[in-house]
């Protein structure tokens, strides 16, 4: 209604957006898979994983505002060329849905493990992957003032982690740094898939309204990640104990089934069904950001089509793994060579970009 | 536009045709609230599973639903007490787990705890309690003429008494976080059946026992011990305490509140062993004492207060060896050792150092304040 | 789609018979003009107000003009007897010593605005309308004299939207009091009223209004082009309006706001949006509206902000117990049982206990008996109400419970949910999230 709104995320619907696009089924395995190897000082692992994933937000940010106007699929036909551009935009957006496929597995798995032993899986897929469908074909912007409710179930989560406080013993915790700075290191790595999500700004940098202020919206974001899984694993390590934490397969739903409300006697069921909103918009995000890269290469107006199209490939590729332990290894491989996939293309398009000079900074501010 | 019919179709299929698999009707549940669990005196290996579920019909003649089976395994017992149940057993709504004195000792208790914390439904904060010198099916047989149904009284009973200081109430789950860590070791209320040979129909809660680090119950903390176990864990609030003081040859009885305990431990490694410097700052409130000294006086009151230092610091000890005889670090010293000396702990079987280790408790106490009568016995 | 969407809905429209049939449908000859025979004049007209009982006619001689032959015309019930005997036929029967020629007769009468017409198209529907044509033989022009006074209701106290503190004036059915209602809140030039006529029969007068400097011109634009695109032949009611000019008639949520309170349009105005009045009904619409607007009354503005925020946030909790409350329940009871708190549980299974339906039949139930029942209590004639809402509300929850036909555990989360519904200060969106728990409630069942 004010007359100078645009049409755009605003800031504190970017920050939305990176957050739960980032926080995803992380959350839940986190404390076992990066306590396995640097035990107690997990989180110390977790704070510096947060910083080397911001360092490569950053890369993408000095990317992606040379072409304040573009998504990925226009600019890195623009810096490599027709056909490797192609190849690129696809590379990526077989990267995002898989990102979505092992979400929507490891979620279905999570509920299947501790509410819903009998239903079969295909019911969550199709459930949550028809929501998904519909969402996205709104739109980034419908997409962002989505978000901004989501991050609302984030934070009921959040206070919902803070149930079984009285149980907290920091004796859990000490000694800082006992498992050896190599190890603390070693862990990072194991980080990556609970951090990986931002790299959507590829595709979500024309969309945003102040892109000035990106690097410090998504920094913000970033932090707001990495300070909840830093909670998260201080608080499930100080009260399950470290030795107790890697018994479990699904640390967090266990360390939320100790104590209650008072008109909720099982914590975790209700933490389960806030957190798939979360599932959903992290699904949202990713699924739109590659079946929009597929469609900016076709043409913009066929989006409706591709995304319905594409819901199959997701759905066949979240039936992939046969078990759950080709689940996790799913998961990780597709932490490793996401990161691995998203900083290639970064860094090689970066360069490129550098050597041709490319720069539309400046054009697009006249 | 057939397009979005298409979708309006998917989505009332999928409300038609999903759904149903994982129906748990209220109406038709045994929900159960305590089991009990003993040895089978036949067969060493089997177990005597006692369930009991509250009846909800009007027309049901008795209020609890009540029975017993044997089994290997808390699955297989549930398979069984379901093939004699008219209604669905689930484990969602139990509130305590009764074992019996030989059933904990033997350690089959910490097997069936790890059992129950395998089962998805179960409640994790379930309570623990031991049963001495009776079955635990005889607990789930008592039937109180104040609340008849065990499933009420009996949680009621360790709740309460816990609200107000006098026992821990240990959960499942609390029991199998200690049980894991390193340097600790669980503990379980120990309750009795009180009243005639032929009328049983109450519960006393006698102690605390106290399991080692293999899950094996190796001694038992009498209801006067558990005060220096409380101080000493910092679990449960309200602490109060009575104890005879002996002032000018006459033993007199003292009772009161202790309002806030300040515990520091400190550990040091000697000739490899370690040695536990224990230090206690204890304030005690509303102090009731039989004295004919006007307690106003400042001298008084610090008399006092090294009186029931020297009578908790000899309680802590005495504690602390039973303890360390039965190799069961209830306490937790073994963590403070880990965190303080994490080299030398690293590879040490702490239940046999814990033996070993020298203890020293030095408490001080604080009176803050004191009874309503200037001279409390004139 | 929606295009799709919409032409189903012309269909409807034009089988209810309410789409016009046929090109410019006046309903006179048209193009005919007026000739200086009174008689020929009187035929005309005749013909054009066929079978129409309530246009009157009235012949009289004008003492001035050599009594020169007169026709008066007008709509029985729309014109004040009084008015027309007092201002109209009394100076014109008027004794006087000047003649008088015929293009004079504006001047005899002293009342009114007045206007002269040649064609008969450009009067006949001001006669129905309340205006009064008065036709001197001699003259081919008709004198239009608007003395109209329209039969309606004085400016009442709304009853949908009351309040406790705040004004208790509501809008009527005339636009013209209803556009000083709004003007007398805001004299200032910069707002704007736009009127136009709508409707192919009824051509029912609409007015845009809009504070130029804070409201965003686009919006006005596109209010402006819906409203000047709408083709249909009648408007009885601002809601009308509302439908044809929202973008998505599939969604149940009001793109819109209407509100009978002139200090809610005033307020909305302020804010910068567009309000729509329309002759013969007493809502006005507030263009566009956003999901806060349903849980925001004037009241809030009135008030201390700590109860308003309060009242706010109730509101809001409403919306979510209104929707949710019997859903959660159904999907607990039904599969989660483990949720329940366990001296809550016993109570809730004993209530249960000899129920013959399934937690989602019985809330199905439930709930369309819950909605019947606020059908039948605006339904009902007033004085009936209260019968029956002891009738629906007392003797039928008690003997359903009594008869263990439902658990009163139900029936509690249910009143709640009723009680919920009713907090909803616009009465479109509350119709739009009461019917939301229905879908909800199957969802939970099912899934």
């Amino acid at each position: 209604m004010a007359s100078g709104k645009k049409y755009g995320l605003s800031d504190f619907q970017w920050i939305a957006m990176v957050v739960s696009v980032t926080i995803s089924t992380a959350i839940i395995t986190l404390p076992r898979s990066v306590g396995e190897t640097a035990g107690r000082d997990s989180w110390i692992s977790i704070i510096i994983g947060g910083f080397v994933l911001w360092a490569f937000a950053l890369f993408i940010w000095l990317l992606c505002r040379k072409f304040p106007t573009r998504t990925l699929p226009e600019f890195s036909i623009l810096i490599l060329g027709r056909p490797l551009g192609i190849v690129v935009s696809i590379i990526y957006s077989l990267y995002a849905f898989s990102m979505c496929a092992v979400v929507l597995r490891i979620l279905s798995e999570l509920v299947r493990t501790w509410v819903f032993i009998w239903t079969p899986v295909p019911v969550f897929f199709v459930a949550i992957l028809i929501t998904v469908g519909y969402i996205s074909r709104m739109g980034a912007v419908t997409l962002g003032r989505l978000m901004e409710i989501t991050i609302l179930f984030t934070a009921a989560v959040l206070l919902m982690l803070l149930i079984p406080l009285p149980e907290f013993d920091f004796l859990n915790l000490k000694p800082v740094g006992g498992e050896g700075i190599l190890k603390i290191i070693q862990a990072v790595p194991q980080t990556a898939f609970a951090y990986l999500g931002f790299e959507s700004m590829l595709v979500f940098f024309p969309f945003i309204i102040n892109r000035h202020k990106v690097l410090k919206l998504t920094s913000i974001a970033l932090i707001m990640v990495t300070l909840l899984y830093f909670i998260n694993t201080i608080l499930v390590y100080g009260v399950l104990g470290i030795e107790r934490t890697l018994t479990l397969v699904w640390p967090l739903v266990n360390y939320m089934r100790i104590g209650s409300l008072p008109f909720v006697q099982r914590v975790d069921n209700v933490m389960l069904f806030a957190w798939t909103a979360q599932i959903i918009a992290t699904v949202a995000v990713h699924y739109f950001s590659a079946t929009f890269t597929l469609a900016t290469l076709t043409r913009r107006h066929y989006h409706d089509l591709w995304s319905i199209a594409c819901l199959p490939i997701v759905y066949a590729a979240a039936n992939l793994p046969p078990d759950l332990v080709a689940v996790f290894a799913f998961s990780d491989m597709v932490g490793a060579y996401g990161l691995i996939i998203n900083l290639a293309i970064t860094g090689l398009m970066l360069v490129v970009a550098k050597i041709r000079g490319l720069d539309e900074r400046q054009e697009v501010k006249t | 536009m057939t397009r979005k019919f298409l979708l309006l179709l998917l989505c009332s299929l999928l409300l038609f045709v999903g759904g149903c698999w994982d129906i748990l009707l209220i109406e038709d549940l045994a929900l159960i609230q305590v089991i009990g669990f003993d040895e089978d005196p036949e067969d060493s290996e089997l177990m005597a599973v006692t369930i009991a579920c509250p009846t909800l019909s009007e027309k049901a003649t008795a209020s609890m639903f009540k029975v017993t089976v044997k089994a290997k395994s808390i699955n297989q017992a549930l398979i069984n007490a379901q093939r004699q149940a008219g209604r669905n057993l689930v484990l969602g709504q139990t509130t305590v787990l009764v074992f019996s004195e030989q059933f904990a000792r033997s350690g089959k208790m910490n097997e069936v705890v790890r059992q129950l914390a395998l089962l998805r439904d179960m409640n994790a904060n379930a309570m623990l309690a031991v049963v001495q010198d009776a079955p635990a099916q005889h607990v789930l047989q008592l039937e109180n003429p104040v609340e008849t149904r065990i499933g009420v009284f009996l949680p009621n009973l360790l709740e309460r008494n816990q609200y107000r200081g006098l026992t821990p109430t240990p959960t499942a789950t609390e029991y199998w976080n200690k049980h894991h860590t390193l340097g600790i070791d669980p503990v379980a209320p120990i309750i009795q059946i009180t009243g005639h040979e032929d009328e049983k129909k109450g519960l006393v809660i006698a102690g605390l026992g106290v399991f080692n680090s293999a899950g094996k119950m190796t001694g038992i903390l009498t209801d006067n011990e558990i005060l220096p176990y409380q101080m000493l864990s910092g679990e449960g609030g309200r602490l109060r305490f009575t104890t005879e003081v002996k002032i000018r040859n006459e033993r007199r009885t003292v009772a009161g509140y202790i309002e806030n305990v300040k515990c520091k431990i400190k550990s040091e490694i000697k000739n490899n062993k370690p040695s536990i410097d224990i230090s206690l700052k204890l304030f005690v409130d509303g102090v009731d004492i039989e004295w004919d000294a006007n307690v106003l006086d400042h001298k008084v009151i610090d008399k006092l207060g090294q009186l029931l230092a020297q009578d908790f610091q000899g309680n802590i000890q005495e504690m602390l060896e039973k303890t360390q005889n039965w190799q069961a670090d209830c306490i937790g010293l073994g963590r403070r050792v880990r965190v303080q000396h994490p080299k030398w702990f690293k590879g040490k079987d702490w239940a046999e150092e814990y033996k070993k280790c020298e203890i020293s408790v030095t408490a001080e106490v604080t009176v803050r304040r004191i009874g309503t009568l200037v001279e409390p016995q004139n | 789609m929606l295009g799709g969407l919409k032409k189903m809905f012309g269909a409807i429209k034009a089988g209810l018979g309410m789409k016009k049939s046929g090109d410019n449908g006046k309903h006179c000859p048209a193009g005919k003009s007026l000739t200086k025979s009174i008689q020929i004049n009187e035929g005309l007209l005749r013909q054009v107000f066929k079978d129409c009982a309530d246009v009157k006619t009235k012949k009289i001689a004008i003492p001035r003009m050599n009594n020169r032959r007169a026709l008066v015309l007008y709509t029985e019930g729309l014109v004040s007897a009084d008015n027309l005997t007092r201002d109209i036929i009394s100076p014109l029967l008027a004794e006087s010593e000047h003649n008088r020629q015929v293009e004079d007769v504006i001047q005899l009468i002293a009342v009114g605005q007045t206007s002269s017409y040649f064609y008969l198209e450009d009067f006949t529907s001001d006669i129905l309308r309340g205006k009064i044509a008065i036709i001197v033989d001699g003259s081919s022009k008709a004198v239009i004299i608007d003395i109209k006074k329209w039969p309606g209701r004085s400016v009442e106290e709304p009853l949908q939207e009351r309040l406790i503190r705040g004004p208790r004036e509501g809008f009527t059915e005339v636009i013209q009091v209803n556009r000083g209602l709004v003007r007398r809140r805001l004299p200032d030039p910069n707002l704007k009223v736009f009127n136009l006529k709508i409707g192919q029969r009824t051509s029912t007068e609409v007015s845009m209004l809009y504070i130029e400097d804070v409201c965003n011109l686009d919006t006005v634009q596109e209010v402006k082009e819906r409203l000047e695109a709408i083709d249909i032949d009648g408007i009885l009611d601002s809601g009308v309006i509302a439908e044809l000019i929202s973008e998505r008639t599939i969604s149940p949520f009001p793109l819109h706001l209407s509100t009978e309170r002139p200090d809610k349009v005033v307020g909305g105005l302020l804010q910068g949006k567009v309000v729509i009045l329309t002759d013969g009904s007493p809502f006005a619409l507030v263009l566009p509206s956003v999901a806060t607007d349903w849980f925001q009354t004037p009241e809030d503005y009135y008030m201390h902000p700590l109860f308003a925020t309060i009242g706010r946030v109730l509101r809001l909790l409403g919306i979510l117990a209104v929707t949710t409350l019997t859903a959660v329940y159904t999907a607990i009871i039904m599969y989660h049982y483990e949720m329940i708190p366990s001296n809550i549980i016993f109570f809730i299974a004993q209530s249960r206990e000899g129920v013959p339906f399934s937690p989602l039949t019985e809330a199905l139930l439930l709930e369309f008996a819950a909605e019947l029942m606020r059908e039948a209590s605006i339904r009902l004639p007033g004085p009936v109400s209260p019968t029956l809402s002891i009738v629906g509300a007392l003797i039928l929850g008690q003997a359903v419970v009594s008869a263990n036909l439902v658990s009163p555990v139900l029936l509690i989360i249910v009143a709640t949910t009723f009680l919920a519904g009713s907090v909803i200060p616009n009465y479109e969106a509350s119709l739009a999230v009461r019917y939301l728990r229905f879908p909800m409630l199957l969802a939970a069942g099912f899934l």
